[in-house]
């Protein structure tokens, strides 16, 4: 009855990953996708997609092997205390750079769209705030929000997608497959990474009582992903074609405005999918920070993580500041975050998978 | 302790933040809704500086007037400025309300505007650019300058861009119509390189017309097209939806009424670097009226009918195809689509010079389909 | 610090000292000390009588006047003693244990006795209601339960009406309500704990639970929570309700508070614990989830259809009494791109000459329409009723014509009220009310983006609030499949076989007997073809 505050539930695993890839990145991806594969572009989401279920089944056995320890103990089981705590930092950096980017586009975004006026502060802060509040009630918090925000998010998500039908022309996605393979096969690594936030697993598996039953949620929150965000970039292009596309920064932002409900209460659905992407940089961010406090505590060998919190609410704000522009700010992102993210989601796994099946440690 | 002090510190700093104001907050009525826009070149003679390129007349509702009091609810009023989006900011120095773009329903652009590139690029670009305009507002050419439209007073309507936004909506009624969209019309400029047909919107006192379209190519303005070019023209590009067509018989017209209409292409051959294509039309409806004292429903008159219909149907559609090959040299009627999407790679072999090889080397035929399926409620 | 806790422990010693006084065996002796404790408490009855031939039996009864049933006592003491006696005497040589064996055992036609041979006990039984009878010659004195103080009947509680289910309500008297949750849970199973909290005011407490259905770690801590109370009185159950709720910064309800002991039985079956309190008609069921706050028990007596429909209903009302004015803040002045352009105009020719901002008009008719509430409930009826029109009549016309506010905030106010009344729980409702002001103010500084940060603050709230262990947000946010039967859906009864994971251990509740009824029923039709 009165449980214990540190466990993740299998379901809730499928919740966490879905939320935390799901961020500022969707709103973009299409654009990406159409520029990389021209009309294609969906089907080279896809192919992207299984490269990241390969990913995940390795993050899975990786944490089987170690059940109820999270990143930061078995790396130091495989690779010693020294390097461990090394690569706990790096990633804990690698996420505060990623709060920080999100925390900035989204704020980018709501500026533009909503409030023109408002300090830039104002918005960033009221948003780490409301995140710290959350973080700062452990691992167990952070599943609930993301597993009671997941419906909250999809449903109006997907309707709002589905008014979009009468806009589409499927025919944009003809002829499929006419892209040069070389140029389909390089759009695929960089539309891999888009899938970014997939990595938490790496922590957040650990917290399970019996890790091995993360396999199937896991795959199944890929797929789930795989079928979002290919329907997402397919109906963009069938919304405005692949070479209109590759105009919009956000293409799924213009795909929204395109729609209007004539005879409803609202009629322009764009206020309502922002406040939903506030849901979306939320869960991402919220995920992301409390595996940073989290880190941080383990590392300095304390108990609580709470007290980590809010001391890193000020480093994220410090961080998100400093991009002068949106286009430094995507230079930024993608000067760093492919590099990262291929490390942490497909070399370490692997790696670390690889020494401790040689080394024969953990649970086989 | 602790834990306490962190949540003093945390309401502390939102109490700071929300009580430092409301910077964005604009009351509804302190704002002054534009619900559509004319853009014009300017005359020489009227600029102040010669930069002065744009002339942007807006359109706003009196909200007060929209029910109740007489005559129609809305007043216009029009700026200079270098750019379309400086001068929104223009009309700050002059209104006492925040102008706001979010409604707009219809952009109009001047004839001038048109057959100048480098302005309608640059219009084009701002007003995508800019957020708050919707991109689902219809676009317009007015053949002289769209700042008359908004002298228009119309015979039964309060407000003009409802009005004018009705007629376009009317355009599954009647294919003489067409409905064109700013996001289709920039979809269509970027995929077409710069060529798209614009429907014409033609004022006069009290009320406008929206029929025939202008061609547009290179971002130029090349040519218009008649009102029953139009309906061709949707018909060419399966955007025709319900429509007459009529046919002479015995020196009386009969009115054919159509509710769906569907096209298809399809490549026949290739012969001598010749890429021969067919247009199927088929469309199905009922005839509307002919003459007292004769008989419609009969199998054999009703397939005489059909087959004028369809001869009429092709004629028409022929005249089309070839002004678009050999007057305004340039594809708006979905053969490039076509090809691209469902022969890709005799497509690439052509893509390079296509607008050449379009003029030059496709030659498209068209069938027609016809069927009759109802005669009214008498025999 | 040391002088008061000395102080505090002399006093204590001096209380157990006291509790030890021991009857005498004089009934002289005892009356004094009784009347000494007792010492201007006028409304207790001293009744000394004498029994036997020559009278020389002498008894004292104790009680106090209203709170005991004098026709009882008349019957079940003084009749029998009085007047019975001088028939059949009582054959007793002395006075002493043998009278009082007598008495105890054959003497009193009482059927709720007991004895006890200290005074500050004893007393203590009078202060509750019941009879003492003391003996002369003995220590020990009769206890006789002869509660029956004026008592409100059974009646239909007025808080929570259904137009389907059983009238009756909770009194304020425990041995009814308990009798009540009895009658219908006719199992030796359910336990019930009688605690006595408060130092002055002794009120009863029951802890009602299903032995095997609740968890015992959850009858554990309620227990536990109860006996950690340390006040002097307990007037109302929500005095308990508030001293053991897990988070009293909170503004949601964490303990479910009932009138109804329908309501309270179907918890029990469900594996929760229910709190009786002496004096209060209102049941305590913990713990609580914020779903089990929009059920009404009216849900399962109705069908399902209806059932799911009006949950929905209530969702929705809560998320409407939640955002509507913070909505239409955001949107008036913020955001009016999102409505059509015909009800933006149309809003904005309302609000011509309106001299305050939209968020300063939601607060001046929110908080009239508060004003007006809170004033109608106070009231007699007939005032209320009266509040009522003059309120219509001041917001409805005179503030609209006046200017002051524009007449669709008005309609936004009046659906918002109408929506916090369809939350069946009224603590729940008052919550969201409070949110709603809340959420206005961050509408007003950040439009819908301010309304979206207050609503995840709330989620998360909800998320991390507990209530006895259980989260709040279950079974929406601790995903357990088959809880989800009873949420905003109300699946048909027989699909509902088992009871909440996240509650009860015996979970099982009944087989499925849908598909006998349907081959019963093929039966009959096959036979009716014959």
């Amino acid at each position: 009855m009165i449980r214990n505050n540190d466990t993740v539930s299998p379901y809730q695993i499928a919740m966490l990953i879905i939320m935390s890839v799901i961020s500022v990145g969707v709103f973009s991806i299409a654009a990406d996708a159409a520029d990389a594969a021209g009309q294609d572009g969906w089907l080279a989401v896809v192919f992207a997609g299984v490269l990241n279920i390969a990913a995940v089944i390795i993050l899975v056995r990786l944490n089987a092997r170690f059940p109820g320890k999270t990143f930061v103990e078995y790396s130091q089981i495989i690779l010693g205390t020294i390097i461990g705590k090394v690569l706990t930092c790096l990633f804990a950096v690698y996420l505060l750079l990623i709060i920080a980017f999100v925390t900035r586009s989204f704020t980018e975004v709501v500026k533009m769209f909503l409030l023109f006026r408002t300090p830039t502060e104002v918005i960033m802060l009221s948003l780490i705030l409301v995140c710290t509040y959350i973080v700062r009630g452990g691992v167990e918090c952070i599943a609930r929000i993301n597993e009671l925000l997941f419906p909250l998010l999809f449903i109006p998500f997907i309707v709002i997608l589905l008014f979009g039908f009468p806009n589409m022309d499927f025919s944009n996605l003809l002829p499929v497959m006419q892209t040069p393979p070389e140029k389909f096969l390089t759009a695929v690594p960089t539309l891999a990474f888009s899938f970014g936030g997939i990595e938490l697993a790496l922590f957040y598996i650990g917290f399970m009582r019996e890790p091995k039953k993360a396999m199937k949620p896991a795959i199944i929150a890929v797929a789930f992903l795989i079928v979002f965000v290919t329907a997402i970039t397919a109906f963009c292009i069938a919304t405005f074609g692949s070479k209109a596309t590759i105009l919009f920064i956000w293409p799924l932002l213009n795909y929204i405005r395109s729609i209007s409900l004539p005879g409803l209460f609202v009629e322009r659905l764009d206020g309502v999918i922002l406040s939903l992407w506030v849901l979306t940089v939320f869960t991402t961010i919220v995920s992301s920070y409390f595996i940073v406090s989290y880190s941080i505590s383990k590392v300095a060998g304390t108990k609580e993580q709470k007290q980590y919190v809010l001391p890193l609410a000020i480093v994220i704000y410090y961080l998100a500041l400093q991009p002068d522009s949106l286009a430094e700010l995507f230079e930024w992102g993608s000067a760093i975050f492919p590099y990262a993210i291929a490390f942490f989601l497909y070399i370490l796994p692997i790696a670390l998978l690889l020494v401790a099946k040689l080394r024969k440690q953990g649970v086989h | 302790m602790k834990n306490s002090k962190h949540r003093g510190i945390i309401a502390l700093l939102v109490c700071a933040l929300l009580l430092t104001g409301c910077w964005d907050k604009i009351e509804i009525e302190d704002r002054l809704f534009v619900l559509a826009m004319g853009i014009d070149k300017t005359k020489e003679e009227d600029k102040r500086t010669p930069e002065d390129r744009y002339t942007i007349s807006f359109v706003s509702p009196v909200v007060d007037m929209v029910k109740e009091g007489p005559g129609p609810a809305y007043k216009s009023y029009k700026t200079m400025n270098n750019t379309v989006i400086t001068s929104l900011t223009q009309l700050l120095e002059r209104f006492s309300q925040k102008q706001f773009y979010g409604h707009s329903r219809g952009i109009f652009f001047g004839e001038d505007l048109m057959k100048d590139e480098k302005l309608l690029k640059g219009v084009i670009d701002g007003i995508s650019r800019y957020h708050e305009f919707h991109n689902s507002m219809y676009a317009y050419i007015v053949p002289g300058t769209a700042e008359d439209v908004f002298r228009v007073e119309p015979m039964y309507d309060k407000l003009l861009m409802p009005y004018i936004a009705g007629i376009t909506e009317n355009s599954d009624y009647t294919t003489k119509v067409m409905e064109l969209t700013l996001s289709d019309f920039i979809i269509m400029l970027t995929e077409q390189n710069g060529a798209a047909v614009i429907p014409k919107l033609t004022p006069s006192k009290d009320e406008v017309k929206i029929s025939g379209a202008g061609v547009i190519k290179d971002f130029k303005l090349a040519g218009y097209l008649g009102d029953q070019e139009v309906a061709v023209y949707n018909w060419l590009t399966d955007n025709a939806g319900g429509g007459n067509i009529s046919v002479e018989h015995d020196d009386v017209s009969i009115s054919f009424r159509h509710f769906t209409f569907r096209r298809d292409i399809k490549l026949t051959k290739v012969e001598d670097g010749k890429i021969y294509i067919n247009y199927d039309l088929e469309t199905e409806g009922s005839i509307d009226e002919y003459m007292m004292g004769k008989k419609v429903l009969d199998e054999a008159f009703l397939e005489v009918i059909g087959r004028d219909i369809e001869k009429r149907m092709i004629g028409e559609s022929e005249k089309l195809i070839s002004k678009f090959q050999e007057e305004f040299r340039v594809d708006l009627i979905g053969v490039r689509d076509y090809l691209s999407k469902y022969q890709p790679r005799l497509f690439r072999t052509i893509e390079k010079d296509y607008e050449k090889y379009f003029t030059d080397n496709i030659v498209i035929s068209v069938t027609a389909d016809v069927h009759i399926r109802r005669v009214g409620i008498i025999r | 610090m040391g002088f008061f806790s000395s102080r505090k422990g002399n006093k204590e010693k001096k209380e157990n000292e006291m509790g030890k006084l021991l009857n005498s065996k004089s009934l002289e002796e005892n009356t004094r000390r009784l009347k000494e404790r007792l010492k201007d408490c006028d409304d207790i009855v001293y009744k000394e009588f004498r029994v036997g031939k020559e009278q020389d039996l002498e008894f004292l009864l104790v009680y106090v006047d209203g709170m005991s049933s004098r026709d009882l006592l008349n019957e079940a003491v003084l009749n029998a003693l009085m007047v019975h006696a001088r028939e059949v005497p009582p054959d007793a040589k002395e006075p002493g244990e043998e009278l009082y064996k007598l008495v105890r055992y054959g003497g009193l036609p009482a059927s709720e006795l007991a004895d006890k041979d200290n005074l500050e006990d004893a007393i203590l039984a009078i202060l509750i209601g019941d009879a003492v009878l003391f003996i002369d010659s003995t220590e020990k004195c009769i206890i006789i339960g002869a509660k029956g103080w004026p008592m409100r009947g059974v009646s239909e509680p007025n808080t929570e009406s259904l137009i389907r289910g059983p009238r009756d309500g909770f009194t304020e008297t425990f041995r009814v309500n308990t009798a009540l949750v009895r009658r219908r849970i006719r199992d030796h199973r359910l336990k019930l704990k009688q605690l006595r909290v408060g130092k002055r005011s002794f009120t009863d407490v029951g802890l009602f639970y299903i032995e095997d259905i609740a968890a015992p770690e959850l009858v554990e801590e309620v227990q536990r929570r109860i006996k950690t109370i340390d006040i002097d009185a307990i007037i109302e159950s929500g005095y308990i309700e508030q001293l053991i709720e897990d988070n009293y910064i909170s503004p949601f309800p964490q303990i479910n508070v009932t009138e109804r002991p329908d309501e309270v039985a179907a918890s029990l079956y469900e594996g929760r614990v229910a709190i009786l309190v002496d004096n209060s008609p209102f049941a305590l069921i913990v713990p609580t989830t914020i779903n089990s706050l929009f059920q009404s028990p009216e849900d399962y007596y109705d069908r399902w259809y209806v059932a799911t429909i009006l949950r929905a209903i209530r969702y929705m009302a809560s998320i409407i009494s939640l955002v509507l004015p913070a909505l239409y803040i955001a949107v008036t002045s913020f955001h009016p791109g999102i409505l059509p352009p015909k009800l933006v105009i149309s809003i904005a020719a309302a609000r011509q000459g309106i001299p305050f901002p939209a968020i300063i008009e939601a607060f001046l008719l929110e908080v009239t329409f508060e004003l007006l509430r809170e004033a109608g409930l106070r009231l007699p009826v007939p005032i209320g009723s009266a509040i009522g029109i003059v309120g219509g009549i001041v917001i409805g016309q005179a503030a609209v014509e006046a200017g002051i506010v524009s007449p669709i905030m008005v309609i936004i106010v009046a659906v918002t009220a109408i929506s916090s009344f369809s939350i069946p729980n009224y603590s729940l409702s008052v919550a969201f009310r409070m949110l709603r002001f809340t959420l206005m103010v961050f509408a007003g500084v950040l439009g819908l983006y301010g309304i979206m940060l207050g609503v995840l603050l709330i989620l998360s709230h909800l998320v991390k609030l507990k209530s006895f262990g259980v989260p709040y947000m279950s079974p929406y946010a601790s995903f357990i499949g088959s809880d989800f039967k009873d949420t905003i859906v109300r699946v048909p009864t027989f699909l509902m076989g088992k009871r909440p994971l996240t509650l009860a251990r015996n979970t099982i509740r009944m087989k499925n007997n849908r598909h006998l009824i349907n081959k019963l029923e093929k039966e009959g039709n096959d036979d009716d073809k014959k």
